[in-house]
């Protein structure tokens, strides 16, 4: 570590005159006695390498450039209004990655980084886990430790940066990567979520594609200048430099998790607004596959959440090999015509614990003598208007199961905007079932109040389809 | 420092050993869902707690740790079996239930919790010693972590400006060798923690913290220099814990025969051997001493299952002071 001692003549900025009270006596000096530049000149001229006249002829040189310099900017155009949106993201939202291409190094750099051993442990692994995935039994940690050795052995820049990573880390999203591509490439981390995603900004700027495990997505909150940093590269560049980062955590707040509120917060309504992310949740195996491998190609930063209490359920096929889109929800349940056309269907979008909450209340719901069109959002940001509009135009009556809070939550977000370009779709206003603005707390009894659950949304589809609001 | 005397060791064998049957009965109640999320045990560093104790004077000290915190404030006073109903969730909690294993505060003894995020708790030290800087109190902070929250760089910006102002903090890391399932040598290029503070020109060392002795002599020198007005100082504890860093831990970092290892110098055989060796105590005076324990950790289960839940209407009632605050239902 070098200490380098110099001075500065002029303010810490022009905007800050008050910094520069009491310095003007030795803003004088400085420039008379620590001048580098008159320095150099003293020293060369006395010493013969150059001569006064040499030295004017550079001076006068230098000032005719600096001059172009400023003419050029002048004379340039501004930039189009419309640059701003375009440099959002490195890849459009509706980009298909599976029509990506693969390095053609990798073959060749896989042969050499990676022994047969190491390569014939990690197949076997991948086959084991693809086997549980063609058998609908794969988990969700284990579906994106499947995507991300794909992933990794497809592309060598990938690499993955974890907690514990050795050990697995929490829910075995960085499985046997170590093992397999060494503990630079797959490395363990301290304890300090901005110095590594900070670290993964400078690798994915020098051409390498980090992924971040967070373990629980609170400890994001450590790395949010960050991950705020990774959103705004590729535009405050000028689409110089890609961000092609990935970060993945477990989060959200299941009903009755017992962790306390530094363990309960919605990271993913607090990175909601950060510009240049794009942000998806997956509360099943086949969802978590296919929008990790997306992600993990897309040039952007992108932010997975994962349920924190589901990591090891397993329900649903996997569709092996396929990228997901980044910007689709999907429909996981139709509401059926009869209810449609009685008016006692409802859109209910949730994402998280939300989505196994609703699926489990469905029945229930019928009971009562509605219906739902369930649609998991997955894509948090860019927020998918088209399918929520195709079911809007079915049932007109929106509630929202949301696992953020009300003030400030991802819930907040869509209402607004469903309001501002759907509102002729509805007949209601729209319900949210969000968590209160209150710190979690710990006991049972009053986390059950906080944190929405299934029998708030039968509540919330009767009220709105007994005009109760 | 108060004399190391003969009660001092029966104190320390009773206090540790009670810490101990402490977590243990929360280890088998959790297991029974009685005591839910996170739970994170001290077995094996009890002897920090009791050396730091015996050097602290309790009327104007204070302290403040990370999650690993249930006995710490039972050691400076607060009643373990409020502390037991806080982990159960119940309202006779040190936090009404609100904030459960990682969170046990103690106002009325000094004791400034009980914090989720790694490292968050250092500069919070540093404050909490500047407070009393600025009072004029004489009191001194013990600021724990652990070996994995040396890495923040809030440690760093917390060491430098209470060397700035010589705060009256004491910076404690426990390195117990493993932060979560990483051990030092995977994060670092050298293992003397207690190195960080050469940087900053902090009185630095490392301690034998098995030790109950070692501790006390250690902390005392520290809160010395700290009442003196000459600042902070910074100690690596070289501890071990004998249960894994939470109880969903499948401990595949480190191999039974090491925990084996180090069973061998665990603190409370290390006192109650020299208890032994100096007849300080009869066998059957030993014996009503973990009849004593037996009974205390007994009492404060039944104390915790027969405490009521909190009222739901609590938690909205606890976010703001203002009575009926119009936002918040």
């Amino acid at each position: 570590m070098l200490q380098v001692h110099t001075y500065r003549f002029n303010g810490h900025s022009p905007a800050d005159p008050e910094h520069e009270r009491g310095r003007k006596d030795e803003k004088a000096w400085a420039r008379e006695n620590q001048d580098p530049i008159k320095e150099f000149e003293a020293k060369y001229t006395a010493s013969g390498v150059f001569t006064e006249d040499e030295l004017k002829a550079a001076r006068k040189e230098i000032l005719a450039d600096i001059k172009k310099a400023v003419k050029f900017a002048d004379d340039s155009q501004m930039p189009p209004e419309t640059l701003a949106k375009e440099l959002e993201y490195p890849d459009v939202p509706d980009t298909d990655y599976n029509l990506k291409q693969p390095p053609a190094f990798a073959d060749e750099v896989n042969a050499r980084t990676i022994s047969p051993d190491q390569m014939q442990n990690v197949q076997d692994h991948i086959a084991a886990l693809r086997e549980k995935a063609i058998a609908g039994e794969i988990s969700v940690g284990d579906a994106i430790n499947l995507a991300i050795h794909e992933e990794m052995l497809r592309d060598p820049t990938t690499t993955i940066h974890a907690e514990d990573l050795q050990a697995g880390s929490s829910y075995d999203i960085p499985k046997l990567t170590q093992q397999t591509y060494g503990t630079i490439r797959a490395a363990d981390e301290i304890i300090d979520e901005g110095h590594f995603i900070g670290k993964a900004l400078g690798e994915a700027m020098n051409g390498y594609r980090p992924i971040v495990e967070l373990m629980n997505t609170n400890f994001g909150i450590y790395g949010m200048a960050e991950i705020s940093s990774a959103g705004n590269t590729y535009a405050t560049t000028g689409g110089q430099f890609d961000m092609p980062m990935t970060i993945i955590g477990a989060g959200g707040t299941a009903p009755n998790q017992a962790l306390g509120a530094e363990h309960s917060q919605p990271l993913h309504a607090y990175v909601m607004g950060i510009p240049g992310l794009k942000i998806c949740t997956a509360s099943s195996p086949d969802a978590a596959y296919g929008i990790t491998k997306s992600m993990i190609r897309d040039n952007g930063p992108c932010f997975l959440f994962c349920p924190v209490k589901m990591m090891k359920e397993s329900k649903g096929e996997v569709d092996l090999d396929r990228c997901m889109p980044l910007n689709k929800a999907a429909l996981l349940h139709e509401a059926s015509q009869a209810a449609v056309d009685s008016r006692n269907a409802v859109t209910v979008l949730t994402y998280l614990h939300g989505v196994k909450e609703a699926q489990l209340s469905i029945d229930a719901i019928k009971e009562e003598g509605f219906d739902i069109d369930l649609i998991e959002l997955r894509s948090l940001k860019p927020l998918d208007m088209e399918t929520i509009e195709k079911s809007l135009v079915r049932t007109n009556k929106l509630c929202i199961l949301d696992e953020s809070t009300k003030t400030g939550g991802v819930g907040a977000s869509i209402s607004a905007r469903v309001s501002e370009e759907l509102f002729d779709l509805l007949d209601a206003p729209v319900k949210r079932l969000c968590m209160d603005d209150a710190p979690v707390p710990y006991a049972t009894t009053m986390e059950k109040a906080v944190v929405k659950r299934g029998d708030d949304l039968v509540q919330g589809v009767f009220d709105l389809c007994t005009k109760k609001w | 420092m108060k004399k190391i005397t003969k009660q001092t060791y029966l104190d320390w064998y009773k206090d540790m050993l009670f810490w101990r049957k402490f977590e243990d009965k929360l280890a088998s109640v959790y297991i029974q869902q009685k005591v839910r999320g996170f739970l994170h045990l001290y077995n094996g560093q009890e002897a920090i707690l009791a050396g730091a104790l015996h050097a602290m004077d309790l009327s104007k000290d204070k302290m403040i740790t990370a999650y690993r915190n249930h006995v710490q404030p039972i050691g400076m006073g607060e009643d373990p079996k409020k502390v037991m109903a806080e982990l159960y969730g119940k309202a006779t909690g040190t936090s009404k239930g609100m904030g459960g294993s990682m969170h046990i505060f103690s106002k009325e003894f000094g004791f400034y919790g009980g914090h989720g995020i790694v490292g968050g708790q250092i500069p919070l030290g540093a404050g909490i010693a500047f407070g009393d800087k600025y009072k004029g109190s004489d009191g001194v902070t013990l600021t724990c972590f652990g070996d994995g929250a040396a890495r923040q760089g809030s440690l760093h910006e917390a060491f430098n400006m209470a060397m700035l102002w010589k705060l009256p903090v004491i910076f404690i890391v426990e390195n117990n060798g493993y932060a979560m399932g990483t051990s030092v040598e995977r994060t670092a290029n050298h293992q003397d923690i207690w190195k960080l503070g050469l940087g900053y020109e902090m009185p630095c060392g490392p301690v034998d913290a098995m030790n109950p002795i070692k501790v006390a002599e250690a902390v005392d020198e520290a809160i010395q220099r700290a009442r003196r007005g000459d600042g902070p100082t910074f100690l690596e504890m070289k501890t071990y814990r004998y249960r894994g860093h939470s109880m969903s831990d499948a401990q595949h970092y480190r191999t039974k025969d090491e925990v084996e290892e180090y069973r061998k110098i665990d603190p409370i055989t290390q006192v109650l051997d020299i208890i032994k060796e100096k007849n300080y105590a009869t066998e059957d005076e030993i014996d009503a001493i973990n009849k004593e324990v037996k009974r205390m950790v007994k009492e404060c289960e039944k104390f915790a299952e027969e405490s009521p839940y909190p009222e739901t209407q609590q938690l909205y009632d606890m976010v703001y002071e203002q009575e009926d605050y119009p936002f918040i239902s």
